[in-house]
């Protein structure tokens, strides 16, 4: 296995650090910002952010019972 | 059938066993690695429980986990771009650490689990929805048949509340509250504008609350949160920055309160005190109205309890108080430690269908379920330390323990399993007299080296609960506060709050015979059935779990004695 404190490997580590966050705010900017921006525009609310006084509940309805199947996947 | 329950990478990771629907073994790697809130992979946990169990990993029949991943990502997703925008510098950290390990978990949970055996099957990881592995948490090991269940925390995947019915191994979501409307984090900006740090400091919140009035209260219902009548709510998040941002709350909510938020290093002003009231006596009426809701939706007499939110003692002593519930159990673990425990159960039931055992007084077994140390090791474990110490029968040993705290000493007192959960219960304890008008500040001052005004528990022998407080059932695992009988409170004011309440544990021979013995000893000595009891570690440390940690706050501390298993371990 390739020791992580190798000079080599903390450049690139350091590197990460520096563009990482960088790539991040482009995918954000790029990508996140108009998609969403676009899908509000058309009405599409991904979060209910409602704050209803005149509304009975808040409450959403269960997704379904629990099967065996739930417990197979991660998503 | 051998299942273990892993939770890990946000806090509190842990790892439990269960054999044939059975807790065997349950800790929370923070108390082995000796890293406060670790999140790193439990492997010293998930070691520790098949020790426990004497097998290893090859030899389960699953394990799993207690979220899932693509969900929690896609909260993620929508939540940037339900915010956009706004909202780069979360997306970026949070993106961050889905590119380094969230977004790869199931890859990095097999390669984690084939450091203990390298052909582990990929068919035998499981993923457990968290609200779902919560409520299998408090429903499954609790001494009831048929329970309402709610699991109120800061934010699963999206639930944030859950209310659901368990009736024999059947469990079943009724409804559910989504982020970014949370009890959970609600609290937690309020713990932040008040200057504590999030997910640690929202105890020092509640222990404020008592010293202020809660005049702010309608300020917040009337702004920050719209409740129903059947306990739902969202909040107002123009005022909340969580979904935007690395902090809790916008400019706007400290407009509203009139003064910014509280610098952790500030003094804290009769303002703090108020603003800490009201939050609490906010979450305090929701809880009973989520009860509420429960049983009306239910129709069931039982509640079980559980969550971040269920972790707040006030609240917890309120819905039991409220009478809404016969009978209410709350998961000692409540929070992602039981989640492990509950993604384990949850397996078991709903997936294998296997039938449920209810266990009397509950599954938990005191929560004393991680590793425990046999007498010949201690003696060895401290004489490789060069620690002083005799070996005390255990009648010599129960009077003169009771006899050196009646002398106002402290005790750090250590014997058995080591408790699961952030509470401890008579095994991980420092104990001392509660008579004493002083012992609160000592106690603060010298062995926590915190805040003055915070609270210390009660551990009393329960049969004598009733006489001492306002309780009608036992509460064997310090998460209610209740009211300190009025006559009592002069009598025991090192954990007699300023309101007259007090966090109580009530201790029985069954669970704790050891720690009954003790406190039956002081009570013959002194007349009073009660110690006062706080965790055996330094501010900053998880609690000792290996007779070396309890050694080391020994020997740093103001600790007088140290009492292991047997083992009466003087400092000179």
């Amino acid at each position: 296995m390739a020791d992580p404190n190798t000079p080599l490997n903390k450049i690139i580590n350091a590197l990460r650090v520096i563009v990482y966050p960088i790539v991040m705010v482009f995918v954000f900017f790029l990508f996140i910002a108009p998609v969403g921006l676009i899908l509000r525009l058309f009405g599409y609310r991904p979060l209910d952010l409602r704050f209803d006084k005149q509304s009975k509940t808040y409450w959403n309805p269960s997704d379904g019972p629990i099967t065996p199947d739930h417990f197979k996947q991660p998503d | 059938m051998r299942l273990l329950g892993i939770s890990a990478f946000y806090h509190d990771s842990a790892a439990a066993l269960v054999v044939d629907g059975q807790v065997i073994a349950a800790a929370e790697e923070e108390r082995l690695s000796r890293s406060r809130h670790d999140t790193a992979f439990p492997h010293k946990a998930i070691a520790a429980c098949l020790a426990a169990a004497g097998c290893t990993l090859s030899e389960l029949d699953g394990v799993v986990f207690y979220e899932k991943p693509v969900r929690k990502f896609d909260r993620l997703m929508q939540t940037a771009m339900a915010f956009a925008p706004q909202g780069v510098a979360l997306f970026s950290a949070a993106a961050m650490t889905w590119l380094r390990e969230k977004g790869f978990l199931r890859p990095l949970l097999l390669r984690r689990l084939r450091k203990f055996h390298p052909q582990f099957d990929s068919a035998k990881l499981f993923f457990c929805d968290n609200h779902i592995a919560q409520a299998a948490g408090a429903f499954y090991p609790s001494p009831f048949e048929e329970a309402a269940v709610l699991v109120v925390d800061g934010v699963g995947e999206w639930a944030t509340t859950t209310l659901a019915a368990g009736r024999g191994n059947k469990l079943e979501v009724i409804e559910q509250l989504k982020y970014p409307h949370s009890l959970g984090l609600l609290y937690s900006a309020f713990t932040s504008y008040l200057g504590f740090k999030v997910n640690s400091g929202e105890y020092k919140l509640m222990g404020l609350a008592p010293y202020g009035t809660p005049r702010y209260a309608a300020l917040i219902t009337d702004h920050l949160i719209d409740v129903k009548d059947d306990g739902s709510f969202h909040l107002d998040m123009s005022y909340f920055n969580f979904g935007m941002a690395l902090g809790m709350t916008s400019p706007r909510f400290a407009a509203l309160f009139g003064q910014p938020p509280r610098q952790p290093e500030q003094l804290i002003a009769p303002f703090h005190m108020d603003v800490a009231a009201s939050i609490q006596q906010v979450l305090n009426d929701i809880m009973i109205k989520l009860a509420e809701h429960a049983a009306a939706k239910t129709g069931l007499k039982n509640l079980c309890l559980t969550g971040d939110v269920a972790t707040n003692s006030v609240a917890n002593g309120k819905v039991q108080r409220a009478m809404v519930f016969d009978n209410v159990w709350i998961q000692p673990a409540a929070g992602d430690a039981a989640g492990s425990l509950g993604a384990a159960l949850a397996a078991y039931h709903l997936m294998h269908h296997l039938p449920r055992n209810v266990q009397q007084p509950d599954g938990m077994k005191g929560a004393y379920l991680a590793p425990s140390y046999g007498p010949a090791d201690i003696e060895g474990r401290l004489t490789k330390l060069g620690a002083k110490f005799t070996v005390l029968d255990d009648k010599t040993l129960f009077d003169k323990t009771a006899a050196t705290i009646a002398d106002g000493k402290l005790i750090g007192w250590f014997q058995g399993g080591g408790e699961f959960g952030p509470r401890a219960l008579g095994n991980r304890s420092i104990l001392a007299d509660p008579r004493g008008m002083t012992m609160q500040q000592t106690l603060n001052r010298k062995i926590k080296a915190r805040e003055a005004y915070r609270p210390f528990a009660a551990a009393v022998l329960v049969e004598d609960m009733r006489s001492w407080f306002d309780v009608n059932r036992p509460s064997p695992y310090l998460n209610m506060t209740v009211p300190v009988q009025p006559d009592k409170r002069a009598a025991v004011p090192a954990i007699t709050h300023v309101d007259g309440s007090a966090r109580l544990q009530t201790v029985s021979a069954e669970t704790n015979p050891r720690f009954h013995a003790l406190i039956s000893a002081f009570k013959n000595l002194t007349g009073c059935p009660l110690l006062v009891n706080t965790s055996f570690n330094a501010r900053g440390a998880p609690v000792a779990q290996a007779p070396e940690d309890a050694y080391a706050c020994f020997m740093a501390s103001a600790i007088d004695v140290l009492v292991i298993g047997n083992c009466w371990v003087v400092k000179s």
